[in-house]
C-alpha cells in the first residue's frame, strides 16, 4: 500500500466471532438412557467405578503431552430428557455427582439432551440441532455435480449411494435390476450408513438420538455460533435446583472450579452398545461445513499452545468403548 | 491458483429498492450465520456461503476430463437494494495423494475442488469458458439458479419488477500469480446474454478474484439494461413524453448504481483499469446515460414550448 491510500472499514462488513474460553479435553462419563436414569445410587457407583481409570489414563495422557504445562480438563454428562422425562433434577443430579465422587471422579457440567432441541438464549434463537442441519454439506457420490438440490427433505443422510431399487416406481414394467449400495470413501469394501436426522411422528420435528448427539459434540468443541455468538454458555447451577427438567438450563456448571466445557479435543467414554449411535455421529459430522472463522480462531489457539490442530473437525473427536456395567434402552436411533 | 466462477446478475423481484433491514432478511440463507453489509460507497449486501457437494468429471480444452471432488462456495450478493447476484465458485488445486479422501477432508478446505490426476490449468480454464451455456463445468449455473431462485422467493419480496431486465450470466476463469509482462484480461460478449471473463493476473487472494469477477457481471448487467431500455425508448420515433417515460426506471432505479471498482482490492483495480481501455465500459456508459439526460432536457423544453404555444408566456429559461 503506497502512502497516498487510505483505508476504509465498515463495521458491519466484517464478522465478529465471540470467543469461547477452552479446555484442553472434555471427558464425556457416560451417556445415560432413561430406563438407567431411573437407577439406585449403587448402579451408577458401579458406573463410575468402572471408568474412573479410564479417565484418569486421558488426564495422565494429556499431562504427558503438555510437558509439564497442567492439562485443563473438564467433565460433562448428557442426560436424556428428550425422548422420556426422567426423575426430577433435585433428585437425579445430586445422585450423579455422589456417585462419581464415589469413584474419585467429578462431574463439572451437567447438560439436557433437550438443550440440543430446544432454542437457545442466541440472538437468532436457533436450536444447536439446527444450527448443525445448516451446515450439513452431503458427501456426493461419484457423478455429482452442482446440478444435483441439496439435502431433500427426507431426514435421512448417508455416506455414499443408496441401492437404486428402493426407489423403483410400481408402474415399471422392467425391473430394475439390484445394485448394492456404496460407500463414497470406501476401501474395497463398503461400509455403507443410513441415518435418520428426524422423524414427524409427533407431529412436530422430532430430532433422532444421532443428530443430537452430533449437536452435543459440536458444543463440546465449541464450533457452533449462532451470528458469531456462543450457542450455549454454561450457567451456574440453581439453588433449589427445580423439579423439572425444562427449567432447567440447557446447560449446567456444577463444579464451580471447574475448567472451561468447550475443548480442542473430546474423549467420550462410553458403553460398547453405544457404538452405532456414535458411528452415525460420525458420519454426521463428517459432513458438517462448520463455520471456517471459527476454525481458524480455535486453531490458532492451539498453535499459541504449541499443540498440532487436527486436519479434520472429526479428528478431534475420541472414544473409549468400554465395559460401564450393564446399559439398558441403549441402541440405534 | 486457478478459479473458476460463474455470476448471474437480475433485479430483485420488489417494486422498490430493498432497505439494508430487507436486505438482510432475504440473504440470511443459512441459520445462525450474518449477512454481510456495507453502505459505503454504495450499498452492498453479502449472503453467508452455502456448499455443494460435486464429485464429477472437468472438462479439459483437449477434450479430455479430470475427476474433480470438493465444495463449490455460492453466495447472493445485493446491491443498491435492487441488484441481485448469484455466485457460485471453485478454486480448483491437485489432490496431493491421487484419489478421492474421505469427505470430511473437503469440508475441511470448502470452495476447493480437488483435481484427482495433473492440474492443466489453461486447459481447465478454457475449457471451462467454452461449454454450453445450459451445462457449465461442474453444473456451477444450477447452484446460481438455486441461489437466484431462494432470494426472489423469499416472502419478505412482493414479487415485482419495476421494469424488465434480463438476467446475464458471467462465466469466468482466472489464473494469479503469473508475472506483470503476462497479465491477460479478455472480456467477450456471447449471445443469450452470456458473456465470459478470463483473467491471467499477478498475486491475487481468491476472495479479491471473486469481487472484482462480480463487479465486472454487476456493470456488464447495469449496462446491459440500460442498452435495452434505450432501445426499447424508440428515440427518434416516438413522442418526447412516451419516450420519456420508457426511460424513467433506468433513471429511478438503475443510473445511481454504476460505480466500478468501489469496493476492490488494489491487488485486483488492474482488471477494471484494462476493461477501462477495451472495450470502455464506463465510457460507452456515460455515452448513454448522457442520452438518457438530453432527452429528458429536450423532452422538458418541447413540453415548455408546447404549454407557451397553449397560450402561456414562456421564458428562457422554462419558467411561466
Amino acid at each position: 500500500m503506497t502512502a497516498a491510500d487510505a483505508e476504509f472499514q465498515e463495521a458491519s462488513a466484517h464478522r465478529r466471532i465471540e470467543a469461547e474460553p477452552l479446555s484442553h479435553l472434555s471427558v464425556e462419563l457416560g451417556h445415560f438412557y432413561h430406563r438407567d436414569l431411573a437407577s439406585s445410587f449403587d448402579f451408577f457407583a458401579g458406573h463410575y467405578r468402572r471408568i474412573s481409570r479410564w479417565a484418569a489414563t486421558a488426564r495422565a495422557d494429556w499431562a504427558e503431552r503438555l510437558a509439564g504445562r497442567r492439562p485443563r480438563i473438564s467433565t460433562c454428562v448428557l442426560i436424556d430428557d428428550y425422548f422420556q422425562t426422567p426423575a426430577r433434577p433435585a433428585e437425579l443430579v445430586p445422585k450423579l455427582v455422589r456417585a462419581a465422587r464415589s469413584a474419585g471422579l467429578e462431574i463439572d457440567y451437567v447438560a439436557r439432551e433437550s438443550g440440543c432441541a430446544d432454542r437457545t438464549t442466541g440472538p437468532g434463537r436457533w436450536s444447536p440441532a439446527e444450527l448443525v442441519e445448516a451446515r450439513l454439506v452431503e458427501d456426493p457420490p461419484p457423478g455429482t455435480t452442482g446440478a444435483r438440490p441439496p439435502a431433500t427433505q427426507t431426514g435421512w443422510l448417508c455416506n455414499g449411494r443408496r441401492s437404486p431399487t428402493a426407489h423403483q416406481p410400481a408402474a415399471m414394467k422392467a425391473p430394475v435390476p439390484w445394485r448394492p449400495p456404496a460407500e463414497n470413501a470406501a476401501i474395497n469394501h463398503s461400509i455403507f450408513v443410513d441415518i435418520q436426522l428426524w422423524d414427524r411422528e409427533t407431529g412436530d420435528r422430532r430430532w433422532s438420538c444421532a443428530m443430537l448427539a452430533a449437536a452435543w459434540q459440536l458444543l463440546r468443541l465449541g464450533m457452533l455460533r449462532d451470528r458469531g455468538a456462543r450457542a450455549v454458555v454454561p450457567q451456574p447451577l440453581p439453588d433449589p435446583l427445580p423439579d423439572a427438567w425444562d427449567r432447567l438450563p440447557a446447560l449446567i456448571q456444577v463444579n464451580p472450579a471447574a475448567d472451561p466445557f468447550t475443548a480442542y479435543r473430546t474423549l467420550s467414554i462410553v458403553a460398547p452398545p453405544l457404538l452405532p449411535t456414535e458411528h452415525a455421529v460420525r458420519t454426521i459430522l463428517e459432513q458438517v461445513a462448520v463455520d471456517p472463522d471459527v476454525r481458524s480462531q480455535i486453531e490458532a489457539r492451539e498453535r499459541g499452545e504449541t499443540i498440532d490442530p487436527p486436519a479434520e473437525l472429526v479428528n478431534r473427536i475420541g472414544y473409549l468403548f468400554v465395559d460401564t456395567g450393564v446399559v439398558r434402552g441403549a441402541g440405534s436411533g | 491458483m486457478l478459479v473458476l466462477g460463474e455470476v448471474q446478475t437480475a433485479m430483485l423481484m420488489h417494486a422498490e429498492a430493498a432497505s439494508p433491514p430487507l436486505a438482510e432478511q432475504v440473504l440470511a440463507l443459512v441459520c445462525g450465520e450474518r449477512v454481510r453489509t456495507s453502505h459505503r460507497p454504495i450499498g452492498y449486501a453479502a449472503s453467508p456461503e452455502t456448499y455443494t457437494g460435486v464429485d464429477c468429471p472437468i472438462p479439459l480444452r483437449s477434450g479430455g476430463t479430470l475427476r474433480g471432488v470438493g465444495t463449490l462456495a455460492g453466495r447472493g450478493t445485493l446491491t443498491g437494494g435492487r441488484v441481485l447476484q448469484g455466485s457460485v465458485t471453485a478454486r480448483i488445486t491437485r489432490s496431493p495423494d491421487g484419489r478421492r479422501r474421505p469427505w470430511s477432508h473437503y469440508l475441511s478446505h470448502p470452495g476447493v475442488v480437488e483435481t484427482i490426476g495433473r492440474v492443466d490449468p489453461a486447459g481447465i480454464a478454457e475449457a471451462h469458458l467454452l461449454t454450453e451455456p445450459a451445462s457449465s463445468t461442474l453444473e456451477m449455473g444450477a447452484v446460481c439458479r438455486r441461489l437466484l431462485v431462494r432470494v426472489q422467493q423469499s416472502p419478505h419480496l412482493n414479487q415485482k419488477s419495476p421494469f424488465v431486465a434480463h438476467r446475464t450470466t458471467l462465466r469466468w476463469a482466472a489464473e494469479t500469480g503469473t508475472g506483470p509482462d503476462d497479465e491477460r484480461v479478455r472480456f467477450t460478449v456471447e449471445d443469450d446474454g452470456v458473456r465470459t471473463l478470463r483473467l491471467v493476473i499477478g498475486a491475487a487472494e481468491a476472495c479479491d478474484v471473486i469481487a472484482v469477477c462480480e463487479d465486472v457481471a454487476l456493470h456488464d448487467w447495469l449496462l446491459t439494461v440500460l442498452l435495452a431500455t434505450v432501445e426499447r425508448s424508440r428515440i427518434g420515433a416516438g413522442e418526447p413524453a412516451g419516450v420519456v417515460d420508457r426511460l424513467r426506471p433506468a433513471v429511478d432505479h438503475i443510473l445511481h448504481l454504476w460505480m466500478p471498482a468501489a469496493r476492490l482490492n488494489r491487488d485486483v483495480m488492474g482488471v477494471w483499469e484494462r476493461l477501462e481501455r477495451r472495450p470502455g465500459l464506463s465510457r460507452q456508459w456515460d455515452n448513454e446515460v448522457r442520452r438518457v439526460r438530453d432527452q429528458i432536457a429536450t423532452a422538458a423544453v418541447l413540453l415548455n414550448l408546447r404549454r407557451a404555444g397553449e397560450g402561456g408566456v414562456a421564458t428562457l429559461d422554462g419558467s411561466r
